[in-house]
């Protein structure tokens, strides 16, 4: 079986199913139930909501051409609108204000790298800085010593936003929950409780998946099929994507790249904005630094999924599912260090069987140092759990950006007329 | 480096970020010439100068640090942790010693500098070996290097923390023989730092500019294609160069770890975001150590200047507008300035090369006329 010949949706489930397997063995093997509890993973859904929508956001920039490193300043910007807007307006304004503000950051990326044919990192770093002072300054102006009595603002912090309050399968308009689906959350739980080896642990995550969802994640998430559709099933999507594959053909077949790149920044930011109003209906306020690199996590999300969205969802869940196991208890931690232990001594068995001597030798020696990590010690510190994620990316990183294939003229500046 | 081609853009962009910063006080509200002249007063007296300049020493070694990478097209965006590591492992040794006062502090300072080039090294090698964005490896190597700092400041088995310090996480004291020397002037003080960063300059200047290994690092930097081509290894220029660049960034906090007037340990409230101005920095400056310069000087000024921004009611942060705006306008002026005069000078010399071809032309017409006629 070649593992490179299986595309698409197919590879996407087949990855998710050995992903939940292996975490069922480590639950099992380290004692640790939360691992694949509904909690945990609840948790990790919503926190892979700013990186997917972030690395959705990658996606549409590099796939018109554009690397797009200014996401984090991007997200960020959008924080300060959903803050404002969400303070304001409720939920919805909190969605508007982040697309708002994320399309700001998209315009100013999309006025330098694509008007101005700057370089496109440095371009995007210096949003990435920038972006901090700005909204440093404007919750200085908006924020500070602003709002109700009780709930005032300071430079760091908005006063209170308010979410949509209930949570699916409950409707926020009306009609109460959805009858049928309380039932079967009811029964999942009872099976998560029974601790039967892989049965449990699947009910846990299906229930973690499809109950008890804030509704900022499902209306966001509901974003990954639309930029599906939008990117290649369209005519814009076709233009889109030839303007990242190769501009100068595409304009000599009559597509306008600069006015497509623009659209695809401002479309970009938009969506990291989103990220941020999530982040910011989350906490019910806007928070200086609440971003916490989401934007990066996003691009790494998306190198990992190969510019496509089905697996950048994966990547994403990969990294959240991470952060949410930290928040456990540290046999939590100990048992997932215990499961990517394991993953690196099957994929050094799989190196080995290719005969491929030093890069299994390799995987097989990190793997054993992680497993007798893990058997060593009874729990994890707190520190080395808050760079589990982090770490976790690092190695994805490692693994995957070799084989990736990233649009052919992602981050090459266009300058009309070069079709001649 | 021609004078006026450096200097045009850089004007353009300052004068672009002022109209920029203005506006932004307008719409705010406030008299913008209020502002400014606020800020100048705190700027403007022997202590903000020097405050200034001790300042601007951080956020320049910063920028080498950036640069020097950049130089080869190199995004060490990991400075900020390569920094705090280097900070408390220098911190560390520096206490952990005793010896005399110039060696004292040159062994701190070289630990300091293998930390950072040590963590600066694995960017370097994930992107040698699996092409692992640096941008990427870099940030994720700052969230992993507060978690590594975290662990070892907490740890008993490395027992690093001062066990007379409660109320936070401090490294031990660095006696007297291991303190960078600070003059002082009638109660404003200049740091030593400041001179340490100053040869960092002229020693980043020659190595770029005047060493073979420097024309080597321009030339992967500037085409990396015909570098490679013409016999430079760029996987083994990646490894040099960022092992330089962290080296250089164990640097950056280490005249606030050494300099009495500061801290003198390594602890919870050691600042964490010099690495990133050091970026901006750097960008601004054009990765010349001259340029790099002038554009910390500038930063750290306006930094002090709006601390002075509280006595008239207007927000601090108008700095970081009037910094954020500055590099983001100066980025495009930069690249815009760039290709014009680049397309001047393609123009000029297709010009030229087009008279010459028609003078060798007339030349053998001549030549031929002259065969022909006996």
């Amino acid at each position: 079986m070649n593992f490179a010949s299986i595309t698409g949706w197919k590879r996407s489930t087949l990855s998710a199913g050995v992903v939940v397997l292996l975490l069922a063995i480590a639950a099992r093997l380290f004692d640790a139930p939360g691992l694949t509890g509904s909690s945990t993973v609840s948790t990790a859904l919503g926190f892979a909501v700013p990186v997917v929508l972030a690395g959705l956001g990658g996606i549409l920039a590099e796939r018109a051409g554009v690397f797009n490193i200014g996401l984090e300043g991007m997200m960020i910007m959008g924080t300060w609108g959903a803050g404002y807007f969400g303070w304001h307006f409720g939920p919805w304004g909190a969605l508007l204000g982040g697309l708002l503000g994320g399309i700001v950051g998209g315009a100013l990326l999309a006025l330098a790298t694509v008007t101005f044919a700057v370089e496109q990192t440095v371009a995007g770093v210096a949003i990435n800085i920038g972006a901090l002072g700005i909204c440093r300054y404007l919750a200085g102006i908006f924020f500070d010593g602003k709002g109700p009595e009780g709930d005032v603002g300071t430079i760091a912090d908005s006063p209170s936003v308010s979410n949509f309050g209930v949570r699916f399968p409950n409707i926020p308009w009306g009609k109460g929950e959805l009858a049928p689906f309380a039932g079967v959350g009811n029964w999942l739980g009872e099976i998560e409780g029974k601790g039967w080896f892989l049965i449990s642990d699947i009910a846990g995550i299906v229930r973690g998946f499809a109950f008890d969802v804030a509704w900022s994640s499902v209306l966001l998430l509901a974003l990954v099929p639309v930029v599906w559709y939008l990117v290649w099933r369209t005519p814009f999507g076709l233009r889109l994507r030839s303007s990242g594959e190769k501009p100068a053909a595409a304009e000599s077949l009559g597509v306008n790249v600069i006015t497509t790149r623009w659209i695809a920044l401002l479309m970009s930011g938009g969506l990291a904005g989103l990220g941020g109003s999530w982040l910011v209906l989350d906490s019910l306020k806007y928070q200086q630094g609440m971003t916490a690199s989401r934007g990066f996590l996003g691009i790494a999300a998306m190198i990992f999924g190969n510019w496509m969205p089905g697996m950048l969802v994966i990547g994403a869940l990969l990294f959240s599912f991470s952060q949410s196991v930290g928040f456990q208890l540290g046999t939590e931690s100990r048992a997932l260090i215990g499961a990517v232990g394991i993953t690196f001594l099957l994929s050094a068995l799989w190196t080995l069987s290719k005969r491929k001597w030093v890069a299994g030798a390799i995987a097989g020696l990190v793997g054993m140092g992680v497993m007798v990590f893990t058997f060593a010690n009874a729990t994890v510190n707190d520190a080395l759990t808050k760079a589990l994620p982090y770490l976790l990316t690092l190695i994805v990183l490692a693994v995957a950006s070799k084989r990736q294939r990233p649009p052919a003229a992602s981050g090459v500046p266009y300058i009309k007329g070069q079709a001649g | 480096m021609n004078l006026k081609r450096t200097l045009t853009p850089a004007a353009l962009a300052l004068a672009l970020a002022f109209a920029i910063a203005s506006i932004v006080l307008v719409l705010s509200g406030f008299n913008p010439l209020t502002a400014y002249r606020a800020m100048w007063k705190n700027f403007a007296s022997l202590d903000g100068v020097l405050t200034s300049i001790n300042v601007g020493a951080r956020y320049y070694v910063a920028a080498v640090a950036v640069a020097i990478a950049l130089k080869m097209n190199v995004f060490n965006i990991g400075t900020n942790g390569q920094y705090q590591l280097a900070a408390m492992f220098g911190a560390v040794t520096g206490a952990a010693i005793r010896l005399p006062r110039p060696l004292h502090v040159a062994i701190t300072l070289l630990a300091a500098m293998a930390a950072g080039a040590a963590w600066a090294l694995i960017i370097a090698i994930l992107n040698v070996t699996r092409q692992v964005n640096s941008v990427l490896s870099g940030i994720m190597l700052n969230g992993i290097g507060s978690s590594v700092i975290a662990y070892l400041m907490q740890s008993k088995w490395t027992n690093f923390r001062d066990p007379n310090k409660l109320e936070y996480g401090s490294t031990r004291p660095i006696p007297k023989s291991g303190q960078l020397p600070v003059f002082n002037f009638g109660g404003a003080t200049l740091q030593s730092y400041v001179f340490l960063a100053v040869i960092l300059g002229i020693g980043f200047y020659f190595l770029v500019y005047r060493t073979r290994f420097g024309f080597e690092l321009r030339a992967s930097g500037g085409n990396a294609s015909a570098a490679r081509s013409a016999g430079i290894n760029p996987k083994r220029m990646i490894l040099i160069t960022m092992s330089m660049s962290g080296a250089v960034a164990g640097l950056i906090g280490m005249g606030i770890v050494l300099s009495s007037n500061d801290q003198l340990t390594y602890g919870d409230r050691f600042p964490g975001t010099l690495g990133f101005a050091g970026i901006g920095i750097a960008l601004l400056g054009r990765n010349h150590p001259v340029g790099v310069g002038a554009a910390a000087l500038l930063w750290a000024a306006l930094d002090q200047g709006a601390r002075g921004l509280v006595t008239v009611g207007i927000p601090g942060e108008v700095a970081v507008i009037f910094q954020g705006a500055l590099l983001f306008i100066a980025v495009i002026v930069y690249a815009v300035y760039e290709r014009k005069t680049l397309s001047a000078t393609i123009k000029e010399a297709a010009a030229r090369t087009h008279a010459a071809a028609q003078a060798a032309a007339q030349v053998a017409d001549q030549a031929a006329d002259r065969a022909v006629t006996p």
